[in-house]
């Protein structure tokens, strides 16, 4: 916790040193929430060419708003809020909300296993597939919470901010969400059933 | 025979197990992270940090490593403006003096001393012109102004050639400069205005604001606390009937929130309500089951779970709200139907209803 509690306090130092001008700070920034933040927003949206166009339009809020920024929040959780409002306006724009496609469709590299067992690459494929179908498949809220618990670090109640809902509303979306998405991903107990 | 799993995935999820997910402790969550680590491209990335550059060199306050007109922008236009601020004191000095440049030296190297005769005279007339009197019967009439002094109000600054005074060292560059850096500034501080999104943690602990352009429909008004205290609220049975309608699409948590909320506003209400709430659920063998208030203290659960965020807890949900409005409508209650709706635009005014 004190980790975190520090590389918190380092992102706010950094947009705080962004915002007098140090560039570099930015990039330091940049560097250690790109990844997660384009996860989020390639498996939100489902299509990775629009999803680098609300990357990017995200990054230039946070850019053009940063002699206003003030730290009431962690970065993270005011990245993530703008990340999803910018989501809502690209719903707004294309008319509705488009489902996740696989990976592979959109020509992301698959994640290659390589156990050197192929039965097992293949369950392992397969599950990825199917994952990603069920992902897709969530109601968009419930998929938000799920994405954002997964990629961000945030807390409920900070996803509650992201989002604009409460705690237990959260704690509610999660719940379904993983409800739904076990059903596709093996449990660690399966190989014991049939014994005995 | 093994042991049959309690939970073969259609089983509703249990406390213990969201509990173990909210811990990163979940097959689920395993799962999620073997999908890969999609990253950005990488032109994508110079792209964004690019503007990052732009956006502070254009402000003008870009720090740490940097080009060479970053880090002498400053000092030289410190000089340019001290040069031009002499420049414009000479001129109003000396432009009536007759005394031209060459015959002007100092230790200084900009203007020399005036004759002693003409010296009182031109602290007179710079004196009326700086400081113009009212009936003074000791000082001489008002006289038109200077040409230096009509050259200080035209915006190309230049200076009258023609008269006979001192010829500083030639500064015409500084004021265009100092003028370029100002408009770059408000023309910045214009889009800083007009920006998407801007951050603000107020007292009141409001996340953030959203954009006048393109707002989000849930945004509350800017007097919409006002307006809930002032009685711009929906009626008990509005809210009750949006909050039932919620039943029938997986919004139990948002459901617990407004309860929660009516039972602040309006307590009777809600107390009747939550009654007939509980037997629909419990029919309809949800897993969330309302609570009182009273059972959740004794289970120890805290009752600030839901989060209180700013002034406007109490605040109908939109969505909620709306729901009940709908209904008046369906109902054929065009006049409650209408109050509410006006009071509803007193706090959500772009909700599309």
């Amino acid at each position: 916790m004190l980790e975190t509690m520090a590389a918190d306090l380092n992102d706010t130092a950094l947009m705080l040193r962004y915002r007098d001008g140090d560039v570099d700070a930015f990039e330091t920034l940049y560097n250690r929430h790109r990844a997660a933040l384009f996860r989020y927003l390639v498996r939100r949206i489902g299509n990775q060419t629009l999803a680098e166009d609300v990357f990017q339009e995200v990054w230039s809020r946070i850019i053009r708003n940063r002699k206003n920024y003030r730290p009431s929040a962690k970065f993270s959780t005011y990245m993530f809020h703008i990340a999803h409002n910018c989501s809502i306006d690209h719903y707004r724009k294309s008319g509705n909300q488009q489902n996740i496609v696989s990976d592979q469709e959109e020509g992301v590299p698959e994640a290659q296993a390589n156990t050197g067992n192929p039965v097992a690459e293949a369950e392992a494929s397969e599950t990825r597939r199917t994952l990603t179908v069920a992902l897709s498949n969530l109601p968009d809220e419930q998929r938000e919470a799920f994405l954002l618990h997964e990629e961000s670090g945030l807390t409920l109640d900070e996803i509650g901010q992201v989002t604009g809902v409460g705690r237990e509303t959260v704690k509610s979306r999660l719940r379904y969400a993983l409800g739904k998405l076990r059903r596709v991903v093996p449990r660690p107990e399966a190989a014991g059933v049939n014994d005995g | 025979m093994a042991e049959h799993t309690r939970n073969n995935g259609t089983d509703p999820v249990t406390d213990e197990e969201l509990e173990a997910y909210l811990d990163g402790q979940s097959p689920v969550s395993e799962a999620y992270r073997g999908l890969g680590q999609t990253e950005p491209p990488e032109a994508l990335d110079r792209a964004i940090l690019r503007e990052a550059r732009n956006e502070a060199f254009v402000s003008g306050d870009m720090s740490g490593a940097s080009g060479f007109w970053q880090r002498w922008m400053r000092p030289l236009g410190t000089v340019v403006a001290m040069g031009f601020c002499l420049a414009l004191a000479l001129q109003v000095l000396y432009q009536d003096t007759g005394v031209s440049v060459d015959e002007r030296e100092s230790a200084a190297g900009f203007v020399g001393v005036p004759e002693q005769e003409a010296e009182p005279e031109v602290v007179v007339e710079e004196l009326m012109m700086l400081t113009p009197s009212v009936g003074d019967p000791d000082l001489p009439a008002a006289k038109p102004p200077l040409p230096g002094r009509e050259a200080l109000t035209q915006d190309s600054f230049e200076m009258d050639s023609s008269a006979d005074m001192a010829t500083p060292p030639t500064l015409t560059e500084p004021p265009l400069s100092i003028q370029e850096m100002v408009v770059m500034n408000r023309t910045r501080e214009q889009q800083l205005h007009d920006a998407p999104e801007s951050v603000a943690g107020d007292s009141e602990e409001v996340f953030v604001t959203v954009r006048k352009a393109e707002e989000r429909d849930t945004r509350l008004a800017d007097n919409a606390v006002a307006a809930w205290a002032a009685g711009a609220r929906p009626a008990a049975r509005v809210w009750l009937a949006g909050i039932e309608s919620l039943l029938e699409y997986d919004e139990t948590g948002l459901l617990e929130e407004e309860l929660e909320k009516v039972s602040r506003v309006y307590p009777d209400d809600a107390v009747e309500y939550r009654g007939r709430l509980r037997s629909q659920l419990d029919a309809a063998t949800r897993l969330l089951t309302l609570r009182q208030p009273a059972d959740k203290e004794a289970d120890g659960s805290r009752l600030d779970e839901i989060i209180v965020i700013g002034a406007d807890a109490d605040i109908a949900d939109a969505k909620v709200w709306a729901a009940g409005i709908d209904l008046l409508i369906e109902e054929g209650e065009d006049a409650l139907a209408a109050t509410e709706i006006a009071k509803f635009r007193q706090i959500y005014p772009d909700y599309g209803i």
